[in-house]
């Protein structure tokens, strides 16, 4: 199976999220099939696996949440395409799938076609790799991330939610429908895991200060300073991999990139009341 | 200008929180208190309502405060008592701030201490918001079209306690329990659930009237004897069911299928009355000493439902609420 090509996937930049789309969605996360998007870790709903280790398997949980995934390059960029890395001392590894093969990631996107693509590559990927089993804990699902998140994850579950360049939305007649709002902040801090981590990164400055401005306020984030993420593997992932990334370093020349990009990270803590 | 007569038909009815000779009875165009022991009703004015009664605009809805001396009003115009679409109003435990639900999705909070009004959104679901209900136990349930339930803090709103996520249509309508510790919701799939809303689990689901066709719930309530009434969309009968919960074993919950008339769970117990009414069945209502109030879309309107000997039998209200005109108001 060869790899999607993108010109057959055009869609339109901006969609409307809180529109009703013909979306599919289970009733409630338990009844979520998750077999039809990670076939090696669960089965059908119902069934069991066989043997002892298997059956370990279906006690996973996805735990990393890429909100707005686009094309699916947080979750598993194409391999033939390498992007220069500013350290030699790190391996560098493609995207989510091999970061973390131990851990299920999971891609929501609300566009079809973006969608339809990033799941034809997902499809794609695996099929190349058989020989290894890679990109078999990775998936996208063409979900409203606004509106059906309960529908999918469970109290705590999530241990990461990424939101990488999301569209900044410049009208103030549009600015509900970002994706981080004080209201939308509420829901994400209760599907992550107390400890939880949120990671944002845009080109758009404005959006920046709006980001920092609704997490900083919001009284169940608490900001980590990226001082302290020197080293940490996401955070190299979340400014190399994404396709949104790529075309921002094409754009503006390597020797602009630390300005280019606004990484904030917040930690989901414990509330006092 | 003459008014031509306008059939102002009973919308909706609030008990009062500890007098039980009071009913707020709403009409499409006024709010009228009926003292029950006096047979007489005085109409309910806000003050700031225009001069010219003609444009007061549609009543939505109204609660007492949990003191029982201030009521508060939302109609279909804006700028009045309250300026919001609202949908769904409801009074604090501290009678401090009254909590607006609207159409938009938008809890506001109306902080009414001081005469000053100050507002803040509490809680903004992004599609329009179908009931509300705040518990005893400071926990606000929100329910809107998607079929979500929301259940936070208050007035920590922002500090979410559970999602129930079950139903497959719109949640039509919440009651949280006298205790404040279980949730029974009904919804446009045409069925009632329960709830534990400390973690969102589906305790239980009823779904009588699966067989042919299936009908909408349209309002349920708890009562403090723990009985609940439903009704649905264009039927006139409401459904009363006991619940009884036991101590033990709120873990281990096992959920068999069920029948419509008498079922026995490790947990619960129901027990079915059905009261037939005259027309359609629009919304049921209890007091603190569990009398029964139903709604119902022709004339007498209201009945009244005492309960006794463990049944609701009818007691007599034909002073109640008879369809009064437009042109009465002046």
């Amino acid at each position: 199976m060869s790899l999607p090509q993108k010109r057959f996937f055009r869609q339109r930049a901006h969609s409307n999220p809180l529109a009703d789309h013909s979306l599919e969605f289970p009733s409630c996360p338990s009844k979520m099939d998750w077999s039809e998007h990670f076939p090696l870790f669960f089965t059908k709903l119902g069934e069991r696996f066989n043997d002892e280790e298997n059956s370990m398997k279906t006690k996973k949980k996805v735990e990393f949440a890429d909100v707005g995934c686009g094309y699916g390059g947080l979750l598993g960029s194409f391999c033939e395409v390498q992007v220069t890395v500013p350290r030699a001392d790190i391996n560098f590894k493609v995207g989510l799938a091999d970061t973390f093969p131990e851990v299920l990631s999971l891609g929501l996107e609300l566009r079809a076609k973006v969608a339809d693509y990033a799941h034809k590559k997902i499809l794609a990927l695996r099929e190349q790799n058989k020989s290894t089993g890679k990109y078999q804990n990775i998936s996208i699902v063409r979900a409203n991330a606004m509106k059906y998140l309960p529908y999918f994850f469970e109290k705590g579950q999530l241990k990461k939610i990424f939101f990488l360049f999301p569209d900044p939305h410049f009208k103030k007649s549009k600015h509900k429908w970002r994706i981080i709002s004080p209201h939308l902040l509420s829901d994400y801090a209760y599907f992550l895991a107390v400890g939880g981590l949120l990671y944002t990164v845009t080109d758009v400055a404005e959006l920046y200060e709006w980001e920092i401005k609704h997490l900083s306020e919001h009284p169940l984030f608490m900001r980590i300073s990226n001082e302290s993420l020197k080293g940490d593997a996401t955070v190299d992932l979340i400014l190399n991999s994404s396709e949104e990334s790529k075309k921002v370093t094409r754009q503006g020349g390597d020797n602009k990139m630390g300005e280019i990009y606004y990484v904030s990270l917040f930690l989901f803590a414990l509330v006092v009341f | 200008m003459t008014v031509s007569p306008q059939k102002n038909l009973p919308q909706f009815l609030i008990t009062h929180p500890t007098d039980l000779s009071k009913l707020l009875v709403g009409y499409s165009c006024l709010l009228r208190e009926f003292n029950l022991s006096s047979f007489n009703y005085k109409e309910i004015v806000a003050q700031t309502f225009k001069q010219d009664k003609r444009n007061f605009g549609l009543l939505v809805c109204a609660c007492y405060s949990n003191s029982g001396d201030q009521v508060a009003i939302v109609n279909n115009l804006k700028e009045l008592v309250l300026p919001r679409s609202g949908v769904k109003v409801c009074f604090s435990k501290d009678n401090k701030s009254i909590l607006v639900a609207d159409k938009a999705g938008h809890v506001i909070n109306y902080c009414i201490e001081k005469t000053e009004i100050t507002q803040k959104i509490l809680v903004d679901t992004l599609s329009t918001i179908t009931d509300m209900y705040l518990s005893v136990s400071n926990y606000l349930a929100v329910c809107d079209r998607e079929g979500r339930i929301r259940v936070s803090f208050f007035p920590n709103a922002y500090h979410i306690l559970s999602y129930c996520i079950g139903h497959e249509g719109a949640v039509t309508c919440l009651s949280f329990t006298s205790s404040g510790l279980r949730l029974f919701s009904g919804s446009n799939d045409g069925t009632v659930k329960l709830w534990d809303p400390t973690n969102g689990k589906e305790l239980f689901s009823l779904e009588p009237f699966s067989t042919v066709h299936k009908h909408k719930v349209c309002d349920l309530q708890c009562s403090a004897s723990q009985h609940v009434c439903v009704c649905y969309e264009g039927l006139s009968v409401a459904e009363v069911y006991k619940y009884s919960l036991t101590t033990e074993g709120l873990e281990t919950l096992v959920c068999n299928m069920f029948m419509c008339v008498t079922l026995i769970l490790n947990i619960f117990q129901l027990h079915v009355q059905s009261i037939n009414t005259n027309s359609e069945v629009l919304q049921t209502v209890f007091d603190v000493e569990n009398t029964l109030y139903i709604l119902e879309r022709c004339p007498p309107y209201i009945t009244s439902y005492q309960f006794l000997e463990g049944f609701f039998s009818e007691s007599s209200s034909e002073y109640l609420a008879t369809d009064c005109y437009l042109s009465d108001l002046q």
